[in-house]
C-alpha cells in the first residue's frame, strides 16, 4: 500500500533509526513501510498517525472506493 | 551514510552481487568437498539422502558463520548483510547473534544425525546425543528470537511457516504418493528430516524475497 511515511518522517527531520526507536520498531520495519515492502499492523498504522499528528487515511493511500 | 540520503543504487547491487559470486563459489567447493568426502569409497558411498542432508547442514552452518561474522563486527557486518550502515548492525546484533547461532545449531544437528546412520561415520547413540542437544538448544535460541522480534520479522516467520508447510506437502506429499503407486523409491528417514529442515530455508529465502527484501535498501 503506497503511503506518505518518509515525507513525514523528513518533515520532522527524523532518521529512519529515530522514528522506529519512537515507535518501537526496527529500523527495518520503518524501511520496509516506506519502500511499500510491509503494510504495518493496524496498532503500528494508528501509533504512527498519532505520532506526526495526522489521520491513517493521510499516512496510508487506499483507493478503493466504494460501490454506489 | 545519513539516512534519509539515497544511496547508489549501484553500490548495494554490487554487494549483493559480490555476495552472491563468493557464496555460489563457496558452496560449490564446501558442497563439493562434502560429497566428495562422502563417496570417497567410504562406509556411507552412494547415500544421496545423506548427501543432501550434509548439503543443507553445510547451508545453515555458512549462513549461520556469515551472520556471526556481520553481528560481531559492525563494519564488517554492513559490507554483509543487508543493513542501512554499522549502527543498525549493533542495534540488530543480539538478534543477529542469536539467529548465527540457532543456524549454526541446527546444522550441526542435521548433520550429526545425518552421519549416524547405518555405517555412518558417528555411533548413533552419540549422533542423537549430538543432534538431539544441538537441536534442543536452537528451539530454546528460537523461543528467545520470537520473543525479541517486532512485527514485521513475525510477519515473516508466519508466511515463512505457511510456505514450508505447503512446500513439504508438495515435495514430500506427492513423493510418497508416487512411491505408494509403485512409480519411485520411498522417501527415506533421512530423505524426510532432510526435507524439514530445507523446506524452512527454501521458504525463508521465498518470502523475503517475494517481499523485496533480499533487494539493496533504498
Amino acid at each position: 500500500m503506497l503511503n506518505r511515511l518518509r515525507d513525514h518522517r523528513e518533515a520532522k527531520g527524523w532518521s529512519q533509526g529515530e522514528l522506529a526507536r519512537r515507535l518501537g520498531v526496527s529500523r527495518q520495519t520503518i524501511n520496509a513501510v516506506e519502500t511499500d515492502k510491509y503494510d504495518p499492523s493496524l496498532p503500528l498504522a494508528l501509533r504512527m498517525a498519532k505520532l506526526f499528528a495526522v489521520t491513517v487515511p493521510d499516512l496510508f493511500i487506499d483507493e478503493w472506493e466504494p460501490e454506489e | 551514510m545519513v539516512e534519509g540520503q539515497s544511496k547508489p543504487l549501484w553500490s548495494g547491487w554490487r554487494k549483493v552481487a559480490g555476495l552472491s559470486i563468493i557464496g555460489g563459489i563457496g558452496g560449490y567447493f564446501l558442497g563439493k568437498f562434502a560429497a566428495e568426502s562422502v563417496n570417497d569409497g567410504g562406509p556411507l558411498a552412494n547415500l544421496v539422502g545423506v548427501e543432501v542432508a550434509l548439503l543443507v547442514s553445510l547451508l545453515y552452518i555458512m549462513m549461520g558463520l556469515f551472520v556471526g561474522l556481520g553481528s560481531l563486527s559492525p563494519r564488517v557486518g554492513a559490507a554483509l548483510l543487508n543493513v542501512e550502515d554499522a549502527d543498525e548492525v549493533r542495534e540488530e546484533g543480539p538478534t543477529l547473534r542469536l539467529s548465527a547461532a540457532g543456524c549454526i545449531l541446527i546444522g550441526i544437528s542435521l548433520a550429526s544425525i545425518a552421519l549416524g546412520g547405518a555405517g555412518g561415520l558417528l555411533a548413533p547413540t552419540m549422533a542423537l546425543l549430538i543432534g538431539g542437544v544441538s537441536l534442543f538448544l536452537a528451539t530454546l535460541l528460537s523461543v528467545s528470537i520470537i520473543r525479541k522480534s517486532e512485527e514485521l520479522m513475525r510477519a515473516v516467520m508466519q508466511e515463512t511457516a505457511s510456505a514450508s508447510y505447503y512446500l513439504l506437502f508438495a515435495v514430500l506429499g506427492i513423493w510418497s504418493a508416487i512411491a505408494y503407486l509403485g512409480m519411485a523409491p520411498a522417501p527415506r528417514a533421512i530423505d524426510v528430516l532432510t526435507a524439514f529442515w530445507a523446506a524452512p530455508l527454501l521458504a525463508t529465502f521465498w518470502t523475503i524475497g517475494r517481499r523485496g527484501m533480499m533487494a539493496p535498501r533504498s
